[in-house]
């Protein structure tokens, strides 16, 4: 809930406090997006856009907006005006609205609008995007618009279609227009996903200007994705995957006996819902594990299966269904869409009554679907008594834990969470931790039916198909993700403070009392720069294991 | 019955667990010691109750010294201003028209008074009581304890005694109309008394929420209620009588309605199957030793239980 009073404060407080924390600006450009209704995500990207000009001298150029699709469908109290303020109190040069731009260029209007020395409301050329790609970025987005997880040819869709077309290509124009006339030191983005976001980061990356690509939990949290990484006609996440499974590889995995007990204990707090452990899926009330051992596992799995209507004798497979028009095909995929990774899988299991299938819909499934898509495969396959439907929500943890022998997911945190706790995942799509080891990974839907088979095969004989050390990967991960990527810094504070006074004031007095020399939202930015580095990291990786373990001031009682 | 299947790579425990702990015989399981409990789930605590059940399935876990024995448990439940509310809340995430109302002072919740809960009380999974909790007319808070007891055979699996409690209706059509969906959302578990052994001295009993010097009283908008059983093995008689309700209102009802007449009862098990060897006279039936909660429904002859404007005195002997 959104408890702001007192913003003002804030804002006269700002600009005296980062006038001195950067260095000058020059003619060079960061540019920031902020386009989220939720003032926690632009404070984040403006805070790391400040971090990044006490190395490199720049000015902050921001693109904000919204257009009445995203007021519709996304945002419920999009507010340009107090967005635009705290651009400026972080010291923006100037704030445009993307979407209003585009708006104007989509109904033919052309009144001048420079921003960094570029007239966006001209006549522009078009953009060099390769129209594949192009033509992805649409389709995810018209999906997204209009809560589908495909379209179909229906007149509704197909005018949705070239509604988000039309407005595409006059994005895709601006930032090209933005990036190629300016010599832009980076793009700050909350999300690499649909027209409004992800044809700046297309654009950006394709003129070899890193992607600092912060993340909406947590306290300050950010993956870069450098040009000369990205995989040549791979989604724009997949270079990201291979670079946090080599990271992993090579420092967390090799430092894991310096780092075993840290894991630990993240992954204790993690089963009593600390350190946000689910994205989700919040309430200690019936997200946390009380589970310890197998014993009491089978003692809930009798209530649990009851619940489902399923047999407790028989291995469980828990396929988990995702918010299906959420950032289609922004990583590597098996399967052509979310949509059909599920319904294929549906229909695999209903040949398969040798064990049982637990379908799951997503908790916030209502925010990406309007087509009541996991409802109608629920009702067409009622009568089949070794399937059962559920609003995930519907289940306790404690529940989801008792009965689940086996995880399936495209691209889900699921998969990091359940091998932690010993129960196998297979991914038939990369995620950010696809490369660390710890899931059955496919590529293909051949592949990802094969290694199915397999594990429904290996639950029936009580093959183990997940070992000690993925356990212990999936750990590792856990403790990696929620500690040492989360820079904690008194100019963020935790996601969970809200958008509230409680953030504001605890930031303002912060600005106003504490020198922020050491804050480790500058110190990390700066190492994440300096080595161009895949994400912000609390700790220096680079060290050797004793000097790593006194930065990390380890405890080892 | 075939055991529950069981991963074998599963690996549950971090090295910051606490052992679980285990309860020494016998015990009261309440707010100042709840860290006996092993598992909560589908509730949470409460600030001045054991805890308060959040989801329409709530469990609670706790190991005992003694398995061997089997175990002796009483459940103490309220229903109060508080439960209401928390069912209100939770009624209105689950129905979208209420959904959408941000304001939580404009949600037109459902009136609750005259109504009331079901709840299953089971152990390692099968059932040993049900309470029929009415909600009085002038949603004052209602209490009630049920016990049963746990032989040793349940726990042979381990020394972990789980209590369900769950809101599903149980068998048959009765009281379907007054139900409250979801019923053991709000309710607070008081205290889990837990003794060593299969105690023999508790006898059948009624756990409607109200109790007075006639007996157990069943609310006339509720229909039925439901008897669980005693220890031992003994026969157990079942008496209804009319019982009158307070206030002016109920005064004027008294003297409208017909008050002669025969009461009728109806016998059945959870399943809401008859149960055999019960042998019925108005307003009293004799029921075999009781292998299990059993439902009544008290009518006045030839007037339908919708139409009844009298609350039940239940005597249990």
């Amino acid at each position: 809930m959104r408890l702001l009073t007192n913003y003002g404060s804030f804002l006269n407080t700002a600009p005296g406090f980062w006038k001195h924390q950067v260095l000058p600006a020059s003619e060079r450009v960061i540019l920031v997006e902020a386009m989220s209704q939720d003032l926690r995500v632009t404070l984040r990207n403006l805070t790391l856009a400040n971090a990044l000009r006490r190395v490199e001298r720049a000015r902050i150029v921001v693109y904000s907006g919204a257009d009445e699709d995203w007021n519709q469908v996304v945002w419920t109290y999009f507010n340009a005006d107090e967005i635009a303020q705290m651009c400026y109190a972080y010291g923006a040069e100037s704030v445009l609205d993307a979407h209003k731009l585009v708006d104007e260029r989509v109904q033919g209007t052309r009144v001048p609008h420079v921003v960094a020395g570029v007239d966006l409301g001209g006549p522009l050329p078009e953009s060099a995007i390769p129209r594949a790609v192009f033509d992805q970025i649409v389709y995810a987005t018209t999906c997204r618009m209009a809560k589908a997880p495909r379209l179909d040819d229906s007149v509704e869709m197909k005018l949705q279609r070239d509604k988000v077309e039309a407005r595409s290509l006059e994005f895709a124009r601006i930032y090209e227009a933005l990036i190629s006339n300016n010599d832009v030191v980076a793009l700050i983005s909350s999300h690499v996903d649909y027209d409004n976001f992800g044809l700046a980061v297309e654009a950006a990356l394709r003129h070899d200007v890193p992607v600092i690509f912060t993340q909406s939990t947590g306290s300050l949290k950010a993956y870069t994705l450098f040009p000369e990484r990205a995989i040549p006609g791979a989604p724009v996440r997949a270079g990201l995957t291979e670079d946090i499974g080599a990271f992993f590889e090579s420092r967390i995995w090799a430092n894991r006996d310096l780092l075993r007990r840290s894991a630990e204990l993240t992954q204790s707090r993690a089963k009593a819902t600390l350190g946000r452990p689910s994205w989700w899926r919040a309430g200690g009330g019936f997200s946390s594990i009380d589970i310890r051992d197998a014993a009491e596992r089978s003692a809930v799995r009798t209530y649990a299966a009851k619940q489902v209507g399923l047999d407790a004798s028989k291995p469980t497979v828990s396929v988990f269904n995702h918010a299906v028009s959420d950032a289609l095909g922004t990583n590597k995929e098996a399967f052509a869409d979310l949509g059909d990774w599920f319904e294929q899988t549906v229909a695999w299991a209903r040949e398969h009554p040798e064990v049982n299938w637990l379908f799951l819909d997503h908790p916030q499934q209502d925010l990406y679907d309007a087509t009541e898509f996991f409802d109608g495969l629920a009702m067409q396959n009622a009568d089949q008594a070794h399937m059962s439907f559920f609003r995930s929500l519907e289940l306790t943890k404690n529940a989801l834990i008792s009965l689940t022998d086996l995880v399936l997911t495209v691209r889900g945190s699921v998969s990091n969470e359940y091998p932690a706790l010993g129960i196998p995942a297979i991914q038939c799509g990369w995620s950010e931790w696809s490369g660390c080891g710890f899931t059955t990974v496919t590529d293909s839907v051949d592949d990802y039916f094969r290694a199915l088979e397999d594990h429904v095969e290996g639950l029936l004989e009580r093959r183990p198909l997940i070992t000690a050390d993925q356990i212990e990967r999936a750990r590792l991960w856990a403790w990696f993700y929620r500690s040492a990527t989360d820079i904690p810094s008194c100019l963020i504070h935790p996601w969970r403070m809200g958008e509230s006074d409680w953030l504001f004031n605890t930031v303002t007095a912060h600005m106003l009392q504490v020198e922020a020399d050491g804050d480790l939202a500058f110190s990390t930015v700066s190492r994440m720069w300096r080595r161009r580095d895949p994400f912000l990291t609390r700790f220096d990786f680079d060290l050797p294991g004793d000097e790593l373990a006194n930065q990390m001031d380890l405890t080892t009682a | 019955m075939r055991p529950n299947y069981d991963l074998v790579s599963l690996r549950l425990d971090t090295m910051f667990d606490d052992p679980a702990p285990v309860v020494e015989l016998p015990a009261v399981i309440e707010r100042a010691n709840r860290d006996l409990l092993a598992l909560m789930d589908g509730a949470e605590n409460a600030p001045k109750r054991l805890l308060r059940i959040l989801r329409p399935t709530a469990l609670i876990g706790f190991h005992v010294d003694r398995p061997g024995e089997g175990v002796t448990v009483r459940l103490g439940l309220v229903v109060d201003e508080r439960a209401t509310q928390m069912w209100h809340r939770h009624i209105s995430g689950l129905w979208p028209s209420l959904r959408q109302e941000v304001d939580e002072s404009k949600l037109q919740t459902p009136d609750v008074s005259g109504r009331h809960r079901t709840l299953t009380i089971s152990a390692q999974g099968v059932p040993m009581a049900v309470m029929v909790l009415g909600v009085r007319r002038d949603l004052a808070a209602t209490q009630d304890e049920v016990t049963f007891q746990v032989p040793a055979e349940l726990l042979s699996a381990g020394d972990l005694v789980l209590i369900g409690i769950d809101s599903s209706p149980v068998g048959g059509d009765w009281g379907l109309a007054s139900r409250m969906v979801d019923g053991a959302v709000g309710v607070a578990v008081t205290s889990v008394t837990v003794e060593p052994g299969l105690d023999d001295s508790f006898r059948a009993h009624v756990a409607s929420g109200r109790h007075d010097a006639r007996g157990a009283r069943a609310m006339a908008e509720t229909g039925y209620f439901v008897v669980n059983p005693g220890s031992g093995d003994s026969a157990v008689t079942v008496e209804v009588t009319e019982a009158a309700r307070g206030g002016r209102r109920a005064a004027l009802l008294r003297r409208l309605l017909p008050t002669k007449g025969d009461i009728d009862l109806e016998v059945r098990d959870l399943a809401g199957q008859a149960v055999p060897g019960v042998r019925i006279a108005p307003g009293r039936a004799d029921l075999p030793a009781l292998k299990g909660p059993v439902q009544v429904r008290p009518r006045r002859a030839g007037q339908a239980a919708a139409g009844a404007r009298r609350d039940w005195a239940v005597r249990i002997s």
